[in-house]
């Protein structure tokens, strides 16, 4: 069984999905003019993860266009491509499709086609600039309609290498009642909790049954509506099961309304912080963006934090020498680099696979790789 | 005898036409002109539906801000907008960019014209931050927050006088969510009443100031004194979640609005900008409900004129679910004409 090594750099768990695999989510035809762009978009993820040999079958399926099956076939076969993603990268731990995944939707919406009492409103909202996502309503009690597609992680098993690891993300209880429109409940703690025991638990249990390595829970929505509720959703989901979790975070201010609280999720192995967002670009600069480190060194228990050291909302990319900057500062407020793990702000959904959310991931890597180089050469 | 309003302002959500012209921008499949195409005909609808449902000021939607701060971010010319960083608005999904201050006297190139768009109507409104808010999402290497709530204050009076006359606007909010969110001492609210009137002394037009996504009753009495025409009140404020309350429930927890003579219009955001859905009285308000909430104000009160709008400064509920409720506020203000 393969183990997280000393500072193993880890993404968060999202990757922008190209514009043909959403239309094999869809149901109308694929025309010749969607296989023609198709082809020529296969062809920039082969180049650009390297990918040049593995790829045939899923060329050859773009190529004949049929009705039944098809388009889950194809969807299946064009897993690898985010996969190769993460390796180019040079990660071994990953998530197993980036949201890639076999129903479409974000970390919101893919959810939320499995669940009972939740559905999509198909309309927008806006989160930032131009970036919108879909919303669901509230209009029954919270509970699972069907597992998710959760054989996207046996799938990924099959393209990935010896020694790869699956870290699974959920979008948790928090977050997915907060994020949906409510005209059913009385009381967000009831429909959080909910959520927990009936939408999220049955699917660790089954991710675990699968051979998961890591379970996350993101919760970016904890700033401002309760660390301690957050923690007791977690509680609920993962009670009495054993496996590694993580808790994602983002957007909070962690010294005052997130943390100790959030250290009640007792089963957390980690909690990944959103942190070079409120940073400077200045390789030489005063690292102000890590200085709640500091403060977590205070109360930790001996769990680690997964250090945001590059922003997902910036295409601009952050050189290996500022990530290292960062990487080094954690360590030195965190005090010992086994607390320590390299991970993005958050998911790479908002940025360019190539042309910026890849080259910030390799500079990510490469300053873990030379500063772990510096504790194993003693 | 009580005047009855109802309206919407600020950033207003978009079209399922214009969301996904905006998804495709994003991933450059679009140009900026495709994507200004679409915005500028979501806001021609969206002006004709204020119209024909009798609003009183009308939006054109504020497609073009990014955020309320964003015009005046990006008068630092040197500012890589996606560069900025980013901060959740309250407790919402909803960020906003930090502005970047790196000289005081940048302030004064803001040009808000490039952000209306290019729509004809009358009685045009407009929502920006105020001073406080501004300075207070700022980053900035050594100035304070007077510094820049003076100088912010200084531009903004410059650019009402320009777009006031050049683009029919008749009607400005002043949104300062921070001032319920991180309340400031004496000191600071008697800057910031000063400011506003710097803001304000010059203009002829309607003028309200609003606090959303906290409650106003911290502050509510020296608001009273500010040199605006009217008060927004959200009255959904801690309520992100929750179906809807009853009318004597949400009236009953807003007694403070009874504790003082108000000699302005007076606003209420009793409509929920950020939840709900389709089910009337679920999520969805009511014509009903919404007139019986304001009517109960009304009759307590001695108002020259009561305002019915949307709680949160920004309205963040899908565009079809805020289109309904928008519907409601109209006809609650015909219901509400006839109880006054």
């Amino acid at each position: 069984m393969s183990e997280v090594r000393l500072l193993e750099p880890m993404e968060v768990g999202s990757l922008r999905i190209p514009t043909w695999v959403q239309s094999l989510y869809g149901k109308s035809p694929f025309t010749q003019q969607k296989t023609d762009r198709a082809l020529q978009e296969i062809e920039i993820w082969r180049q650009g993860t390297g990918l040049l040999n593995g790829t045939e079958k899923l060329i050859e399926l773009m190529k004949q266009p049929e009705e039944n099956g098809w388009k889950r076939e194809t969807l299946i076969e064009s897993l690898r491509l985010p996969i190769a993603f993460f390796k180019a990268a040079g990660l071994r731990v990953f998530a197993p499709s980036g949201e890639w995944r076999l129903v479409s939707g974000d970390m919101y919406k893919y959810e939320i086609h499995q669940v009972d009492g939740i559905d999509l409103c198909g309309e927008y909202t806006r989160a930032f600039d131009n970036r919108i996502w879909e919303p669901g309503i509230i209009k029954g009690k919270i509970g699972l309609k069907t597992l998710f597609p959760n054989d996207e992680v046996d799938i990924a098993r099959r393209y990935m290498a010896p020694g790869d690891m699956i870290k699974f993300a959920f979008s948790g209880p928090l977050t997915q009642v907060f994020w949906s429109l409510n005209e059913h409940y009385n009381d967000f703690r009831e429909a959080v909790l909910d959520y927990a025991e009936h939408v999220i638990r049955p699917n660790i249990i089954d991710l675990i049954k699968r051979g998961v390595d890591i379970i996350q829970i993101d919760e970016p929505q904890v700033h401002q509506l309760g660390a301690k509720l957050c923690a007791e959703a977690f509680n609920v989901a993962t009670k009495g099961l054993d496996a590694t979790f993580y808790i994602h975070m983002c957007f909070g201010d962690y010294k005052n309304e997130i943390f100790p609280d959030i250290m009640e999720a007792k089963k957390c192995d980690l909690f990944s912080l959103e942190l070079s967002n409120g940073d400077t670009w200045d390789v030489a600069g005063d690292r102000h963006g890590y200085e709640f480190l500091r403060h977590f060194g205070e109360y930790n228990d001996g769990r680690k934090i997964g250090v945001g050291l590059f922003d997902i909302h910036n295409p601009r990319i952050e050189s290996i020498e500022l990530q290292r900057a960062r990487l080094e500062t954690a360590i030195k407020f965190l005090k010992d680099p086994q607390y320590v793990q390299p991970w993005p702000d958050c998911g790479g959904r908002q940025l360019d696979p190539f042309k910026s959310y890849l080259p910030k991931l390799k500079n990510m890597v490469e300053a873990a790789n030379q500063v772990r180089q510096q504790y194993e050469s003693g | 005898m009580t005047k009855a309003i109802a309206y919407v302002s600020g950033i207003y959500p978009y079209s399922r036409k214009h969301s996904l012209a905006a998804r495709r921008f994003g991933r450059e499949l679009i140009t900026k002109e495709d994507l200004l195409k679409t915005k500028t005909e979501d806001s021609q609808l969206f002006i004709a539906r204020q119209k024909d449902l009798g609003l009183d000021f009308i939006s054109d939607g504020q497609f073009l801000w990014m955020d309320y701060a964003r015009p005046f971010t990006l008068s630092n010319k040197k500012i890589e907008e996606e560069i900025l960083e980013m901060v959740r608005k309250s407790d919402t999904n909803t960020f906003i960019r930090m502005p970047k201050i790196e000289n005081l006297d940048d302030l004064m190139n803001t040009r808000l014209t490039d952000f209306m768009l290019p729509v004809e109507t009358e009685n045009r409104s407009i929502k920006v931050y105020g001073p406080y808010t501004f300075a207070n999402y700022s980053t900035t290497n050594g100035f304070s927050l007077e510094d820049i709530m003076n100088s912010y204050s200084k531009a903004l009076a410059q650019e009402l006088e320009t777009i006031t006359r050049n683009n029919n606007v008749r009607f400005m909010e002043i949104a300062e969510p921070l001032l319920t969110e991180n309340v400031p001492g004496n000191d600071t609210m008697e800057q910031e009443k000063t400011c506003i009137a710097q803001i304000t002394k010059n203009l002829d037009i309607e003028t309200n100031l609003s606090a959303p996504f906290n409650s106003m009753e911290p502050i509510w009495e020296k608001l009273l004194d500010f040199p605006v025409k009217g008060l927004t009140v959200d009255m959904r404020a801690r309520d992100f979640f929750n179906v809807i309350p009853e009318p004597e429930n949400i009236v009953d927890n807003h007694r403070f609005l009874f504790d003082h003579d108000i000699q302005k219009t007076l606003v209420l955001g009793c409509v929920n900008g950020r939840n709900g859905g389709f089910i009337p009285g679920k999520g969805l308000e009511t014509p009903e409900w919404i007139a019986a909430v304001a009517g109960m104000i009304a009759n307590k009160n001695n108002l020259g004129s009561i305002g019915i709008t949307f709680s949160t400064d920004e309205v963040i509920v899908p565009r079809a679910i805020a289109d309904k409720k928008l519907e409601n506020i109209a006809k609650a203000k015909s219901m509400l004409g006839r109880l006054l």
